[in-house]
């Protein structure tokens, strides 16, 4: 798959969007072995790394932030290198702080990122997602976040009867959703 | 909940999200949007719209990581059994020679401005000083507009507190002058800043980290390394990045 398949068929979304993305995964997870050799990230490190830049570069393609000026593997690899910065850094924030009373070990005044804020937003929103049913989370996440546009293929991976009843579940269940955030 | 096709009836009204939609989506005639702009109560509803898409997008991505994470770790499908043994010495040969090659295949260079982007985090200011009443005040209006981002408002306020002699700790204020100056574009001044930073400074070590970044952003990788070395060897905090950052710089 070319880059401009690739672009397209991430902007596209629904199944051929979800392949791309593996695809994309599955072209580049060398660059796991590789963080591990270099950076000496453990290979969970290093996978989190990865992943989150897969995820970052879809993300990016759907909103058209990225369009293909440089070659994706370019791309990704300097979307990639940032996160495991983001590792070690993770790491450096939460050094020991036993010699901290040398001017050399406190040069940590500044607090660790805002990373605790943004652990509390997700679990805020997970915990909204965690009071639907599992049928309606998973057609809401099928047609809006992986961007199914056939209602048969979403009634088909979410068990719904027909393309109708998935077609309203969709509708009900954002409602119901809202209802959840609005009472919150 | 998980049965939700029996609980439907057939005159569910689907409109409210349809016309939700498109009014996010800009498909409105104008006169509409003008006037839905004006309803409470719609708005109201806008606001639940974003925060579900939130959630929703919140889910599907931790989906999809999980998905991506266990593809990595999925074993390959069974090769049907017959005789594999040449197959597999084969395959574990190639394999060890793919595994070598992905570790020693040199990665695409970064430009400066890719590793500034990768190393760079904006500081988040910790506990206020003590210094005279004045000082305290005026420290912590500056903090204030850092936080907010309103780095063009905190500039002259941190300006105050270096030129103030009293001031007990010059080294913070130097260190998010020059952050201000860096996030408005004006690195240049940043880097004299940060280079009147001593090295008895409890903030001595985050002044040339940040000068070392500036230093990159500027395009001077000479400089950069120049400040990178001492942080490498010397720095707790910022050690371990500092020798990433010049492992990646010897390689241009």
């Amino acid at each position: 798959m070319t880059d401009k398949e690739l672009i397209t068929h991430i902007q596209s979304g629904g199944r051929a969007g979800e392949k791309a993305v593996q695809g994309l995964f599955d072209r580049h997870k060398g660059m796991v072995a590789k963080a591990r050799f270099e950076h000496k990230l453990t290979e969970e490190e290093a996978l989190d790394a990865f992943t989150d830049a897969v995820l970052a570069l879809r993300k990016q393609v759907i909103e058209g932030a990225f369009h293909g000026e440089s070659k994706v593997s370019t791309y990704l690899y300097a979307i990639f290198y940032r996160k495991c910065v983001d590792q070690l850094r993770k790491k450096a924030t939460y050094l020991p702080e036993s010699g901290a009373t040398s001017p050399e070990a406190t040069d940590s005044h500044l607090q660790p990122d805002q990373s605790l804020q943004v652990k509390e937003e997700f679990a805020r929103l997970m915990a909204f997602m965690e009071q639907l049913g599992e049928q309606c989370r998973s057609i809401l996440m099928y047609r809006y976040y992986y961007g199914y546009e056939d209602m048969e293929e979403i009634a088909r991976l979410t068990g719904a009867k027909n393309a109708n009843t998935a077609g309203s579940l969709r509708y009900r269940c954002m409602q119901q959703l809202m209802k959840i955030i609005q009472g919150a | 909940m998980d049965n939700l096709d029996e609980q439907l009836n057939d005159t569910f009204n689907s409109g409210d999200i349809t016309r939700l939609e498109a009014f996010l989506s800009g498909a409105l005639p104008a006169p509409e949007i003008a006037a839905l702009n004006n309803d409470p109560d719609f708005m109201q509803a806008v606001a639940a719209y974003q925060e579900a898409r939130k959630a929703i997008d919140t889910w599907g991505e931790e989906d999809l990581r999980q998905s991506l994470k266990n593809s990595f770790y999925a074993i390959p499908e069974e090769a049907p059994v017959r005789d594999l043994r040449p197959f597999w010495l084969a395959a574990a040969v190639a394999a060890s020679l793919t595994l070598l090659v992905i570790a020693f295949w040199p990665s695409p260079p970064m430009s400066s401005e890719q590793l500034f982007a990768a190393y760079y985090e904006t500081p988040h200011p910790g506990v206020a000083s003590r210094g005279n009443g004045a000082s305290d005040s005026l420290l912590s209006v500056a903090i204030t507009a850092y936080q907010e981002e309103n780095f063009d408002v905190a500039i002259p306020d941190f300006q105050a507190l270096v030129a103030d002699s009293g001031f007990a700790q010059p080294g913070l204020a130097r260190l998010h002058l020059a952050i201000c100056l860096v996030e408005t574009g004006k690195s240049s001044q940043a880097i004299s800043v940060l280079e009147k930073v001593t090295e008895t400074d409890a903030y001595y070590w985050d002044a040339r980290w940040y000068l070392a970044l500036t230093w990159l952003l500027q395009g001077d990788v000479p400089a950069c390394r120049e400040v990178l070395v001492p942080v490498s060897k010397e720095s707790q905090r910022f050690g371990k990045m500092a020798t990433w950052l010049l492992k990646e710089l010897s390689r241009r």
